[in-house]
């Protein structure tokens, strides 16, 4: 049963399916960031977490890092590496939402918009970052490298 | 591990790459250099108005309410105002501004000095409003940034009770 498991998240249709959903997720997330990264600015600011000096580099940096992670997990390059990093960016995420939830700040999410209209309860958005841990897990303990792929082969 | 390492630095320095030129394309860019404030960073102001929207610290604020010379304006909902607020300040609440302020004939008058001011140096209501402000024509408006925050730590004294723009009036 173990093993069937295990073949069924390892295979090629599952893995392509977690690799676009999670890439596409973070290339749709980047998209609003990148076009106004004076307001993703004043959402960074807003979480408290960060000291001044870094808001404005971590605003500009932060959404080219999820596009480029995105793009190179749904072209299929790196992908171990770049799973287990957009895995410890959603850890970041849901460990600063979840500080903000717990002191009792209402800040914007700035998830996916960094428009208000975006607001939401914290509880969903910490939620919804567990969910799409899933697909990283998946990739990161069923991925079978092309290397080892072709050896077995 | 060491591919992982090696793929890592890779990507971030990617990343980093795109992201300095796409800031030195765009026309207004992040002063990546500067100290993050949120005066600065707020959507400018209209074509040709100047930015008069400056902060003003708590010791600047105590001798200009002793002078009187000021109208202090508090940005926050009606009930945190009513639960307490800075002595003297009046109740504007961002949301309420046509309510309380653009159906009137008699407003603030233009010449005199406003300040502004909300919860803490992280809310954007009170900076908010002296935009709006400024944009109705008042010239000299302020922010006090740390807001009720740094003036109930400082155990200055603060009254209850709601006073509004219309009592301003009268």
């Amino acid at each position: 049963m173990k093993n069937r498991i295990a073949a069924f998240l390892g295979h090629y249709s599952v893995q392509f399916l977690c690799r676009i959903i999670l890439g596409g997720l973070f290339i749709y997330a980047s998209l609003d960031k990148i076009a106004r990264p004076h307001d993703f600015a004043r959402i960074i600011y807003d979480y408290r977490l960060v000291p001044d000096f870094a808001v404005y580099w971590i605003a500009l940096i932060l959404p080219w890092f999820e596009m480029i992670c995105g793009l190179l997990l749904v072209s299929g390059f790196m992908v171990r590496t770049t799973t287990i990093l957009l895995g410890l960016l959603l850890v970041v995420f849901i460990s600063a939402l979840s500080f903000n939830a717990l002191r009792g700040l209402d800040i914007s999410c700035g998830c996916f918009t960094v428009s208000d209209t975006g607001q939401g309860s914290l509880l969903w958005y910490i939620l919804r970052d567990l969910l799409f841990l899933i697909p990283v897990l998946i990739l990161i303990f069923f991925h079978q490298e092309k290397k080892k792929t072709a050896k077995a082969a | 591990m060491k591919k992982f390492l090696l793929d890592t630095v890779l990507i971030i320095a990617i990343s980093l790459s795109c992201a300095v030129l796409y800031n030195y394309l765009l026309t207004d860019p992040l002063p990546l250099f500067k100290i993050y404030n949120p005066l600065d960073s707020d959507e400018p102001l209209l074509m040709g108005e100047q930015p008069f929207i400056d902060e003003i610290d708590v010791e600047m604020l105590k001798i200009l309410k002793e002078r009187d010379e000021i109208v202090l304006i508090d940005a926050r909902v009606e009930k945190e105002f009513r639960i307490s607020h800075i002595p003297g300040a009046v109740s504007l609440p961002i949301a309420e501004f046509e309510k309380y302020y653009l159906n009137r004939s008699k407003k603030f008058p233009a010449d005199r000095m406003i300040v502004t001011y909300c919860s803490d140096r992280y809310c954007i209501d009170a900076l908010q409003l002296a935009r709006m402000l400024v944009r109705h024509g008042h010239e000299n408006v302020f922010v006090y940034l740390e807001g009720m925050e740094e003036w109930t730590k400082l155990n200055l004294p603060v009254e209850a009770g709601s006073f509004h723009t219309d009592q301003y009036e009268k």
